[in-house]
């Protein structure tokens, strides 16, 4: 038996090549921007359509953990405050002791436009190359939040991946009772959580504790906070302890995130 | 052309241009903000399907193309990578509807669609392990974890059970719904 195979499906095939040819020589760029700037808007309208929809799914929060939260609000404006002056303290010292000051890094706003059709840890942005997005930048909520580090940069989109996806990983701290924080490696697991590990066992880590950016990785800042600790696993016979942490946000909610642009 | 005919032809091919970034945009930026296993819904693919069986091979084959290159700027792998699977696909799911099957019955739509399916994740697995051989990305083990696979198998199901309803949909506005394309 002789196979009918139509020739149409070669020539379409040919046609890509020759478009991945240009593609990827840098010629499509100008057609690229263009397809981005008709895509973004319309994109980023039909992701905010689909928080929508999920909204519809997610349980609505109950009215003891609702009192919960308030009292927590109302503790950590107290805290804030504090933190304010000793801020203030911190800057008229530093002025005293003519000390220099850090570099400042460059945060740019960006739009969720969108995440890639195969998997839902990673989310697409409307800013990419041309506007200084690199890899392994870091992506922060409004609040200042870490939720998550570049993993593609095209000229003007670039993708995102959040901490909760297995592919994530950065050196972070908890900032618990140990006054020079406990490090550790800060991972995904499996899209569902996140999970903290190599924790000396002679730490004292506890639910509840932050876990916060250590800096020592290239272009990642200091002090981002990824989320508490939620329950923490040590046994006699490991070396290591693990602890799992709770994200303090709910990355399917987003859709305006700061990409920090290191500034040299 | 005279001019009608003229104007009628120019709307048609904005009427596609704006359903293949519509389909493309949707599976993007809509159906992936959908809660699982809802996210695993692969509308584009299913369209692809159901144009190659429906409506005519080429049809199905530029759509498929289209649409991939619109979901290629929201992939997280090398450009081109979705068209292909796209393509790859069509070309797959008409050579087994010209050669295997006689007649355009709901169970031949179904059993394509089904096998179509089974060739798209294997082709997507294909691809990963690839890109993670020649390091250009390493996802290959993110689709053969549980989660993933269990999403994989929803989307066999739920590609079933929407080519069932489309067939019954286009048994009705058949004639009008070929007129769009053609």
């Amino acid at each position: 038996m002789r196979w009918k195979i139509p020739k149409s499906g070669l020539i379409v095939l040919l046609f890509l090549v020759s478009i991945l040819i240009l593609y990827y020589s840098g010629i499509l760029v100008p057609a690229e921007n263009l397809a981005i700037k008709i895509l973004s808007p319309v994109g980023g309208i039909f992701y905010r359509f689909g928080q929508k929809v999920e909204s519809l799914w997610t349980p609505r929060i109950s009215e003891e953990d609702y009192a919960k939260l308030e009292s927590e609000r109302n503790k950590l404006t107290a805290k804030n405050v504090e933190l304010q002056f000793l801020s203030q303290e911190n800057e008229e010292l530093r002025k005293a002791l003519a000390f220099s000051k850090e570099n400042q890094n460059k945060f740019l706003i960006a739009d969720i436009i969108g995440r890639d059709p195969l998997s839902a840890g990673y989310f697409v942005l409307n800013i990419g190359r041309d506007n200084g997005v690199l890899e392994n930048y870091p992506v922060v909520s409004p609040e200042g939040i870490l939720v998550g580090k570049i993993v593609k940069a095209e000229a003007s989109v670039s993708v995102f991946l959040v901490p909760t996806d297995m592919n994530f990983q950065t050196a972070a701290t908890i900032l618990g009772k140990s006054k020079r924080g406990t490090s550790g490696l800060v991972k995904g697991e499996k899209g569902l959580g996140i999970s903290m590990e190599f924790i000396p066992q002679d730490e004292s880590v506890e639910k509840g504790d932050i876990v916060a950016t250590s800096g020592i990785e290239l272009n990642m800042p200091k002090g981002l906070v990824i989320g508490q600790v939620a329950d923490v696993q040590k046994e006699a016979r490991d070396i290591f302890g693990r602890a799992t942490i709770s994200p303090m946000l709910t990355y399917n909610n987003l859709s305006i995130v700061m990409v920090i642009v290191p500034q040299q | 052309m005279p001019r009608m005919e003229r104007l009628e032809h120019f709307l048609r091919i904005l009427w596609n241009a704006l359903g293949v970034i519509f389909f493309g945009i949707m599976q993007a930026g809509f159906l992936q903000a959908l809660p699982w296993p809802f996210d695993y819904l692969n509308i584009v693919f299913l369209a692809g399907v159901f144009i190659t069986f429906a409506i005519g091979y080429s049809q199905g084959l530029w759509f498929a193309f289209f649409c991939g290159l619109a979901m290629d700027f929201f992939s997280y792998l090398p450009f081109g990578t979705m068209t292909l699977l796209q393509v790859l696909s069509v070309i797959a799911i008409n050579f087994m509807f010209i050669n295997f099957f006689t007649n355009r019955s709901l169970y031949s739509l179904i059993f394509l669609g089904f096998l179509g399916n089974i060739i798209y994740i294997i082709g997507l697995l294909t691809f990963n392990f690839i890109f993670f051989v020649l390091n250009l990305n390493n996802n290959l083990d993110k689709f053969l974890l549980w989660p993933n696979l269990a999403g994989l198998m929803w989307q066999i199901l739920f590609s079933v059970i929407v080519l069932g309803i489309s067939f019954f949909v286009f048994s009705f506005f058949g004639k009008k719904i070929k007129k769009i394309f053609y």
